[in-house]
């Protein structure tokens, strides 16, 4: 369970860093910083981990501007080819990083969640993009993201590539969840149901 | 699985197997050429002939690396860790979804088959050979 790929690792991690140790994952006190890595001005620094003291958006009033979007949704998904998202993401399907076409969000499923986590990156291998990814974009590529699993776009989806006809998001879609954290990580967003205003 | 023969620049014999062969090979004095398969087979096959001569199926596809030891009581044994994964086992094991063919750099699509042939484990297995 603990070391199938990234996702598990990252859970992992953050697990046994924090204070209650829980089966399964802990393999001990965590290990102390190496001296050379304080301070580092290269390391992404996300406090944002499952079980983290770090807050994920509830709601931000420019997503509105993204839902109901046809021309978002369509530059978003020209954008994630050109940013190369599908490194690790492939067509949502997954890759070096998770899947982004089912319904499990670590980070929160809602748009302005998936906003965030671009904008801030995610501990083991997502970059930063804020601040080098225009934010109107980085709105486009979230709103694509979030497109990718609404049921509209899977019934779009002809061949084995999907997400290449993706639907609007209606702003319904974010008036409840229609997502889950994965299985066994501690941290549960499934209570920001707060709708878009 | 390829023996090849650099002298005489070919392959000295050839076994088939449907999905690539990312275990190692361990070969032993007595001239046995141990690998897995991703579907699950750990193998012996005459190093000479080729000749697949013992085979047992685990509990998951193999791409780890097989090793030979002498155990404390002097007799010889053979180790291998099954469990698919990685890049090539990840439409098995890993954060993909089979529903995107290039998942993965498009692994997903190459091995879309191996889900019905193995699934995701992680066992050691240890063989003694005949003393």
């Amino acid at each position: 369970m603990c070391s199938r790929f990234p996702i598990e690792l990252c859970l992992c991690v953050a697990l046994m860093t924090s204070v209650a140790p829980l089966s399964g994952c802990y393999k001990g006190p965590p290990p102390a910083m190496p001296a050379e890595q304080t301070g580092s001005v290269n390391a992404i620094d996300s406090a944002l981990s499952p079980g983290a003291d770090h807050s994920v958006v509830v709601n931000d009033p420019r997503a509105a501007a993204y839902y109901d979007n046809a021309d978002a949704v369509n530059t978003g998904r020209i954008l994630f080819g050109q940013f190369n998202c599908s490194g690790c993401h492939s067509n949502g399907g997954g890759g070096m990083g998770p899947s982004l076409m089912d319904d499990e969000w670590i980070y929160g499923g809602r748009l302005e969640q998936i906003h965030q986590t671009i904008v801030e990156g995610r501990p083991n291998g997502m970059p930063a993009w804020g601040g080098k990814i225009p934010d109107q974009q980085i709105w486009q590529i979230a709103a694509y993201v979030r497109s990718m699993s609404l049921p509209q776009t899977l019934a779009a989806e002809t061949g084995n590539t999907p997400s290449q006809s993706p639907a609007p998001v209606p702003a319904a879609a974010d008036h409840h969840n229609g997502w889950s954290p994965p299985p066994e990580t501690t941290n549960d967003y499934t209570t920001t149901t707060r709708g878009p205003d | 699985m390829t023996a090849w023969d650099p002298v005489q620049r070919k392959p000295a014999w050839v076994v088939k197997e449907n999905f690539p062969v990312w275990s190692g090979t361990v070969v032993t004095g007595g001239d046995l050429v141990f690998y897995g398969s991703m579907d699950g087979w750990f193998k012996a096959v005459n190093a000479k002939s080729g000749e697949v001569v013992w085979k047992y199926k685990v509990d998951s596809g193999i791409i780890g690396q097989p090793i030979s030891y002498r155990g404390p009581d002097g007799h010889q044994y053979i180790a291998v860790l099954s469990g698919v994964g990685g890049w090539s086992g990840a439409v098995v094991s890993g954060p993909v979804d089979p529903r995107d063919g290039s998942a993965a750099l498009g692994m997903v699509n190459a091995m879309s088959d191996l889900p019905k042939y193995t699934t995701a484990g992680g066992t050691l297995y240890v063989f003694s050979l005949p003393h």
